[in-house]
């Protein structure tokens, strides 16, 4: 055994090129996924501890209510009434800059009170001090200094260092920035709140965190009328609001694993090739089919213990490069807090090193198999066999397999099945159909395109060598069509779905209700405001979003919904009726007439379903009552619509606001329209990037297989030349060959693609946010994927065949001396 | 007095002697001398009720109470509550002043012990000291009067969530002025000295509840109240204090303020039970430590013999049980003692530096 895995190592430096495939491929699989689980694990940690800065076990905070103020008085009450684990917070999202002159950047920046802190009870600090005397150092840092602090990677995102002072210029206030580490500290920078209030010049109070919070209830009971306990979204809630994002992150990242073992499957199989006349040898020297088996084990284990190390390094480095548009993602739609903690490099390498060994002992297994069937033969013909029955027959077991457990199972992981199940047999119909299309297409060719019908039958030989190869890029462009067409289709329903919904011709968000409708009484009275309250409550223990919603012509029409009853409108205004979105009826069940009930603080509800609208995006359940029974609920009133008869109108009544001495947001309905279109191709972004990695990924091993097996092919093509054909000729007709090769995967690739889009959007999509949206097939966005593959697989190969081409008719036939 | 011992701690951070901790640093800020500082200088005089209130000109005062109480079958219960008060430098802003305020409670049984340690800021209004009626409070500790004189007075606290205090004090026996009316020299050379008076008479009535077990309990409380200008030097390396309840009426406290440039200087003040008050002079105190025991990693003097040479008084200290140890960000050790010897009774221990 040993002589053999002497022998196997000793190859490293005969047949590196197929070597450092093998070495690349496992490290990008380990790369992709241990940048994937970086980015989970931490966003995951940071919702289950309740992490705040510096504090663990924040799962509640206390805040005013619609045009209340929380003030520092309430603070002192109720610290005085024995409720010592509350933490004042002010936190503001801040313009500031590093010099007077300089650049402006936006931060959120957060106060919190160190002396609160350090009177919480020991308990509640433990989580907040795990590295000694973090809280002594804010503490020293903030209260005495008055210094703000940021986190390294924080810092590096804001290009700030430690010592550098930043500008407030509207308040003509600075501070010195210093960098820190501190448990739970993410993307925000810290400080005293006494040091915040005044470097901003104001004596607000955002919320009260509350730490560990044991008797929740009597704080309910004990808070004064004008202000309110809400959840920070953080624990079970945010696990479960976050775990399809978080799914689908893995997803992808499997997706991009799976592909790059089929990278290494294929350049071991390549490998074997080259090592067969050495490992014949050892087996005439009498070495046992057994050792030479057990060391290219041992070969590939050896690899996975030395690469995984190095590709966790780059993961993490990948995720550090991810993290800010990931975390800036996660935090804008579900509302929750992620930190900058380090993961335990040793779990991590634990988790990546076990997969990578399954993936790359399953990625050799077929390779190991050939080279022992090949092994016990006494010939030294090519490893691969026409094994088209067995391709067909694994392309009816596979679909047929998928169909049976589509019609009969439920649940995320049989999702998953179903999903691989039809790539798998994608990959089978791709292996089967292949060669027998490319033997229809040579007998099409008429005879005196004698080059043409050679070309076409070289493309048999190859791809014959590189199925492997084949398979990986099957999947790569099936994925990507895949995804690429969900996508599209959920961006074209919310376009469509929001254009509808936002029927108003402008929205203000103020946290002065009364103070701007008595206002726009004495001084807009061609405006409209249609105030829209919003409130929690609870049905079957579970926490729903509960909205107002007018029963206006304007508003009636802007609904869309999924299902409807004859007489929704007037069951509605009566109060018999309520509107409840496809997630709150997806997950309990409800269908149009099922009977609800539910709870606003103590009132109770009882009604029946007369609608059942589309909501995309939203991660939460949601229900709809008349404006007048929400006037009646302890209801939060902080949007309104703005209706106006007129552009001029609007223009005048936007100038107008300018004025007005509170708070208010003014946001044109087009211009909202474009920022949630450009928060949802945010959303996206990291999909499709990872998306166009592993189409790369797939491309660079089609065609360093393909290269490696026209490289063997030197005689072929040295016999050409001196047949007269001249170089030009044979780089077209090599082009063309891989350019034929590709393109009929991706044929196959377009169906695959479009059904595996169905089940993402009708399976998937439905078992992890409870909805779902109508496929749109965009026939541009199959184009653009299938040119992007083409493109990039004629300029992977072009580059290395520009190079082979360089070579003279003298240096090409020399090989058949 | 005792509390100065805390500040003693607080002087050492101050002098960063052992700066691989952070939380040295803590009330670091403290330690710069301001020009708004009033002085401490002999000739003060000390009146009451106005002198029970806060002294924001000092840099640092204390509202000191410790006391031995029992149950009816005579299990001891000693507690601990402390409120002190720190001026700092910090420049006033919307959200505090430039006062702050950290507290110490603690509660033990023979076999357990509660201690927390609270802080706060000026100007928010859930920590402070008010003249009239006197209160002195911090978050939901409370220590209230009637009037603006301390006494009748209760005191409500929490220790750990699982521990409720509720006493009702009382006396009418006089303050007691420490060194020259209340001018109390802490060295030998007079450079260290504070404002210092204390009320060794309470009697204490009332409950403690523990883990929902609700037991009556009476006894005695000493009460001390000290205001500085100064903090402790570098070279002061630690201090060790005693307040003693004597069973024939007697009190004394007793203290040593151990320097590293100067020898132990031990004075105090004894009390007997007829409330004359005689100040105890360095040189008619004899105290030996006669045990030392390893409590939280520390070597600690627990066991001492006290002798006071002008008053026919020797003591013999032990403690109540070992595990006294004041685990907070601000640790020391304050624990209930027992006496015997010439006179029995009970009191408490304050050990710093060590």
């Amino acid at each position: 055994m040993l002589i053999s895995l002497n022998l196997l190592l000793r190859s490293y430096r005969v047949h590196f090129n197929r070597c450092l495939i093998v070495i690349l491929a496992m490290l990008f699989a380990v790369a992709g996924l241990s940048a994937v689980l970086v980015l989970n694990d931490t966003a995951k940690r940071s919702y289950q501890q309740a992490t705040q800065p510096l504090l663990s076990g924040v799962r509640h905070r206390v805040v005013a209510k619609t045009g209340n103020a929380l003030t520092k008085s309430d603070y002192a009450s109720l610290r005085r009434l024995g409720f010592i684990n509350l933490v004042p917070v002010l936190s503001q999202t801040v313009s500031f800059f590093t010099s007077p002159d300089g650049q402006q950047q936006t931060a959120r920046f957060v106060g919190m009170d160190p002396f609160a802190m350090l009177s919480l009870p020991p308990e509640s600090r433990a989580g907040a001090t795990n590295d000694s005397g973090a809280l002594a150092q804010f503490f020293v840092n903030t209260w005495q200094k008055g210094n703000l602090l940021v986190h390294p990677t924080y810092a590096k995102e804001l290009k700030l260092q430690s010592d550098n002072e930043i500008f407030f210029t509207a308040e003509g206030t600075s501070a010195v920035m210093e960098i820190t580490d501190a448990s739970g500290m993410g993307r925000q920078i810290l400080t005293d709140i006494a040091v915040l209030q005044a470097l901003l010049n104001t004596e607000e109070i955002t919320a009260l965190f509350v730490v560990n919070g044991k008797d929740i209830s009597k704080l309910t009971e004990n808070l004064p009328n004008h202000l309110k306990l809400e959840s920070t979204n953080s624990g079970n809630e945010a696990v479960q609001l976050t775990d399809s994002f978080h799914l689908n992150l893995l997803a992808m990242a499997l997706l991009m694993f799976v592909v790059c073992m089929f990278v290494a499957m294929n350049a071991l199989h390549l490998l074997l090739i080259k090592r067969l006349a050495n490992l014949k040898i050892l087996r005439q020297l009498g070495v046992r089919i057994h050792s030479i088996v057990l060391a290219m084990l041992i070969e590939v284990g050896l690899l996975c213990l030395l690469l995984t190390p190095v590709g966790i390094l780059l993961g993490i480095e990948l995720a550090g490069l991810l993290s800010p548009s990931v975390y800036r993602t996660l935090e804008s739609l579900y509302s929750v807090r992620i930190n900058f903690d380090q993961l335990s490099f040793f779990s991590l390498w634990v988790k990546c090193f076990i997969t990578a060994l399954i993936g790359a002992l399953i990625a050799s297994s077929l390779p190991i198999l050939q080279l022992k069937q090949n092994l016990s033969n006494t010939g030294t013909m090519s490893l691969i066999t026409n094994q088209n029955r067995i391709w067909r027959n694994l392309f009816f077991v596979f679909s047929l397999s998928a169909c049976a457990l589509l019609v009969t199972t439920k649940g995320m992981i049989w999702s998953f099945l179903i999903v691989a199940l039809l790539v798998f047999s994608g990959c089978a119909a791709v292996l089967y159909s292949l060669p027998l299309l490319l033997l229809k297409v040579n007998t099409l060719i008429p005879l005196k395109y004698s080059l043409i019908r050679w070309s076409i039958a070289d493309s048999l030989r190859i791809s014959s060598h590189s199925k492997i190869a084949y398979c990986a890029f099957f999947i790569a462009v099936a994925t990507n069509i895949g995804m690429n067409l969900m996508v599209d289709s959920f961006r074209q329903a919310t376009d469509s779905w929001l254009s509808q919904r936002l029927n108003a011709n402008a929205y203000i968000y103020t946290e002065s209700p009364i103070q701007l409708v008595n206002w726009a009484q004495r001084n807009a009275q061609s405006i409209q405001l249609e105030p829209r309250y919003t409130t929690q409550g609870n049905l079957r223990d579970t926490q729903i979003d509960i909205f107002s919603y007018p029963d206006s012509q304007h508003f009636r029409q802007a609904m869309t919904f999924d299902f409807v009853s004859r007489n929704i409108w007037d069951s509605f205004q009566q109060g018999t009726g309520v509107l409840i979105n496809q997630q709150l009826a997806n997950s309990f069940g409800y269908k149009l007439n099922s009977n609800i009930r539910f709870n606003v603080g103590e009132k109770s509800f009882q009604k029946k379903v007369v609608g059942i609208y589309f909501d995309y995006g939203n991660p939460k359940k949601q229900l709809l009552l008349p404006t007048s029974e929400m006037k009646l609920l302890d209801a939060d009133n902080r949007m309104f619509a703005v209706f106006s008869d007129t552009p001029h109108h609007l223009k005048a009544f936007e100038t107008q606001l300018n004025k007005v001495d509170f708070e208010l947001n003014f946001y044109k309905t087009e211009e909202l329209l474009g920022l949630s279109m450009q928060t949802f191709d945010q959303t996206f972004t990291i999909t499709k990037s990872l998306n166009i990695v592993t189409l790369l990924v797939a491309v660079f091993s089609l065609v360093t297989s393909i290269l490696i097996i026209d490289m063997d092919n030197q005689k072929q093509r040295a016999l050409m030349r001196s047949f007269g054909v001249t170089k030009l000729t044979l780089l077209f007709l090599g082009l063309g060959q891989y350019i034929i090769l590709s393109a009929i995967v991706c044929l196959f690739a377009v169906p695959f693609g479009t059904l595996l889009s169905w089940l993402l959007i009708n399976l998937i999509n439905v078992q992890a946010f409870q909805w779902s949206y109508p496929l749109i097939i965009n026939s541009s966005v199959i184009y653009w994927v299938i040119g992007l593959s083409l493109l990039t697989t004629a300029v992977g190969t072009l580059l290395p065949m520009l190079k082979n081409n360089q070579l003279s008719l003298n240096q090409e036939i020399k090989c058949l001396l | 007095m005792p509390a100065l011992a805390i500040l003693l701690v607080i002087g050492i951070f101050i002098s960063g002697c052992t700066d691989n901790s952070a939380q040295t640093e803590l009330f670091g800020g403290l330690s710069d001398s301001s020009s708004d500082q009033a002085k401490v200088t002999p000739g003060y005089q000390i009146q009451f009720p106005d002198d029970h209130s806060s002294h924001p000109e000092y840099p640092v005062e204390w509202w000191y109470l410790t006391a031995n109480l029992f149950d009816a079958e005579g299990n001891q219960y000693p507690i601990q509550w402390t409120l002190f008060r720190f001026m700092s430098n910090s420049p006033e802003n919307p959200w505090a002043d430039n006062q702050q305020y950290m507290a110490h409670a603690k509660l033990h049984t023979k076999n357990q012990g509660w201690f927390e340690e609270r802080f706060a800021r000026g100007k928010i209004g859930n920590a402070g000291v008010i003249a009239s009626p006197f209160t002195a409070y911090i978050d939901n500790w409370k220590w209230e009067a009637s009037t603006s004189a301390m006494y009748p007075s209760t005191i409500q606290f929490d220790v750990e969530g699982e521990v409720q205090v509720e006493l009702s004090l009382s006396t009418d026996a006089r303050f007691i002025l420490h060194g020259e009316r209340g001018y109390s020299v802490k060295l030998k050379n007079a450079a260290q000295a504070s404002y210092y008076y204390s009320q060794p008479f309470i009697r204490l009535e009332g409950s403690v509840e523990i883990a929902g077990r609700r037991i009556s309990v009476s006894g005695h409380g000493w009460f001390d109240h000290e205001w500085s200008s100064q903090y402790l030097d570098k070279n002061t390396s630690g201090w060790d204090w005693f307040s003693i309840h004597l069973e024939n009426g007697g009190k004394l406290m007793l203290f040593n303020m151990r320097h590293n440039l100067h020898p132990e200087f031990w004075s105090g003040t004894y009390i007997n039970s007829d409330g004359q008050q005689y100040s105890i002079r360095e040189d008619r105190v004899k105290a030996r430590i006669i045990k030392r025991t390893k409590v939280s990693g520390r070597s600690l003097p627990l066991n001492w013999e006290i002798e006071l040479l002008d008053h026919d008084i020797s003591l013999e200290i032990s403690p109540f049980k070992d595990e006294q140890w004041n685990d907070g960000i601000f640790s020391y050790y304050e624990g209930a003692i027992s006496v015997s010897g010439t006179h029995k009774g009970v009191g408490f221990i304050e050990l710093t530096g060590y």
